[in-house]
């Protein structure tokens, strides 16, 4: 097999395996899974008795404090678990994300869980 | 002075290192990803997949981002290293998605994997790796839709189409039927539809379906919202060409040369022809012997032949147009620069229609009066050529 069809192949090997890896987890990265979930959301994040402004939301996140997301809402929750981490060595903060997938009632997700 | 070698028309698809379908499929996201200044989107590493990104400079990774994804598309548009330009596109573009979960997108992911499988596929032959690549994306949203509760009962759609897009259409035929079967019917419909291309893609005799198919199928959701969801519908639509069987010969086109109006429509497709891929042949040169054509058949209309196909009049224009780069690529444009989501519905709609089947009544009806008069159309430019081959 010419050096090219190889590299290509094993390119399509590795989205084979997200495609099978997305039935044992949460999130849907490189999955092939667009636009199969309506996640309406809004973001609260306090540090220390402070409430961050939605601008500094977006800031944090690169997600707007408030909106719908097209995908999966553990993209969500995966990106501010990250991002919050990252920034804990600054300060601890407690975020609430009340959020509602494809019209279903109004949910909480927390951080720290 | 003469020009570089290096240098190419965007327009000329044959002779590169890659068939001339997928050329035209890597120059079209090209001019996608510069008519929508996708450059700009490109982020700096934020939450990376991969750490190694973490401890590069933020700004100039970005920056050097940006320069490979314009000078890759400028590339691809404008030289003959077709296979160079599409990796440094493609890899620009899967960098920024591994780089950062903010840009990171299924729509993204696509563009980058179209062109670097573009890269990697043969001069010759099919582009499998393209097709195996549709198969996998329509595999993966078939597979992920048909597991998810709310897809099965209909509930994605109907809160979608209502709470989201108030779509008046669709808010019409739900309220004719009973709760969620409206929904129900669009959710399994687009299910069955993505797992069934999944499956055509792997075999080449349904290709046509998987062209037709798809190409309905996106042309249909961007109908449905007006939105071409980023960079998703133009790469979905780009990606077809890989489907397509592309003439190794020329097409031969056989035209009236005793006609000054026929001899005018040439020259203009001749000039926006560089490959050339028509092979112009007057009928008064014998040209539809080898078709088993009479010169009152051929003095009918004009006469198109592929491989596999012979059409004439109205469906042999629309045919030829198919095969000329600048049709798609001033669809592309014209969709990328719309003002709005009005203007790209109705773009896609008119397009559509010329497309299918359903304008041939209309068309024949065009073409047959322009025929019928067509030595009137431009008065002195007439002649009879001679009987040559």
């Amino acid at each position: 097999m010419h050096w090219r069809i190889a590299l290509g192949v094993l390119i399509l090997a590795l989205q084979a395996f997200a495609i099978v890896r997305a039935r044992f987890v949460d999130d849907r990265y490189f999955c092939w899974a667009p636009f199969d979930q309506q996640t309406k959301y809004e973001i609260g994040v306090m540090i220390g008795n402070e409430g961050l402004a939605p601008s500094q939301v977006q800031k944090r996140y690169r997600r707007p404090a408030e909106g719908v997301d097209n995908r999966s809402a553990h993209h969500l929750f995966d990106i501010i678990t990250r991002a919050e981490r990252k920034f804990e060595k600054w300060g601890r903060s407690r975020v609430v994300v009340r959020y509602s997938v494809n019209g279903h009632e109004e949910r909480e997700w927390r951080y720290p869980q | 002075m003469a020009v570089p070698t290096v240098i190419a028309n965007p327009l000329n698809l044959s002779g590169l290192s890659l068939p001339p379908q997928v050329v035209l499929l890597c120059r079209l996201l090209a001019l996608t990803l510069l008519l929508t200044n996708h450059q700009a989107q490109i982020q700096t590493p934020f939450l990376p997949f991969l750490n190694v990104f973490d401890i590069l400079p933020p700004e100039p990774f970005q920056f050097a981002l940006r320069a490979a994804l314009v000078i890759g598309s400028l590339g691809l548009l404008f030289t003959r290293r077709i296979r160079t330009f599409a990796v440094i596109a493609g890899a620009a573009i899967l960098l920024a998605v591994l780089s950062s979960r903010g840009y990171y997108g299924n729509n993204k992911t696509f563009v980058a994997l179209l062109l670097i499988l573009s890269a990697l596929s043969s001069q010759y032959g099919p582009p499998r790796l393209i097709h195996w690549q549709l198969a996998l994306v329509y595999f993966g949203a078939g597979l992920n839709k048909v597991l998810d509760p709310d897809w099965q009962s209909g509930q994605f759609f109907h809160h979608w189409a209502t709470d989201r897009l108030e779509n008046p259409v669709y808010i019409w035929i739900s309220a004719q039927l009973p709760p969620l079967v409206a929904a129900k019917l669009f959710c399994w419909t687009t299910i069955g539809a993505e797992l069934t291309l999944a499956l055509l893609t792997l075999f080449p005799r349904f290709h046509p379906a998987v062209i037709w198919g798809s190409g309905l199928f996106q042309s249909g959701l961007l109908l449905f919202t007006g939105d071409p969801f980023n960079l998703f519908f133009y790469s979905m639509q780009a990606s077809l060409f890989a489907f397509a069987r592309w003439p190794e010969n020329r097409i031969t086109v056989i035209w009236d040369g005793s006609c000054g109006f026929c001899r005018a429509a040439k020259e203009l497709l001749q000039k926006i022809d560089f490959d050339p891929i028509f092979n112009w042949r007057p009928l008064q040169s014998n040209a539809g012997d080898q078709f088993g054509l009479t010169k009152d058949q051929l003095r009918q209309a004009l006469h198109a032949a592929g491989p596999g196909w012979l059409l004439n009049g109205y469906s042999a224009i629309r045919r030829m147009l198919i095969h000329l780069p600048l049709f798609a690529m001033t669809i592309v444009a014209a969709i990328a620069l719309s003002p709005g989501p009005q203007t790209r519905r109705t773009i896609v709609a008119l397009v559509l229609l010329y497309l299918l089947p359903i304008s041939n009544p209309i068309g024949n009806l065009v073409y047959g009066w322009i025929a019928r008069h067509r030595h009137e159309l431009l008065a002195g430019e007439t002649c009879e050529l001679p009987e040559k081959s």
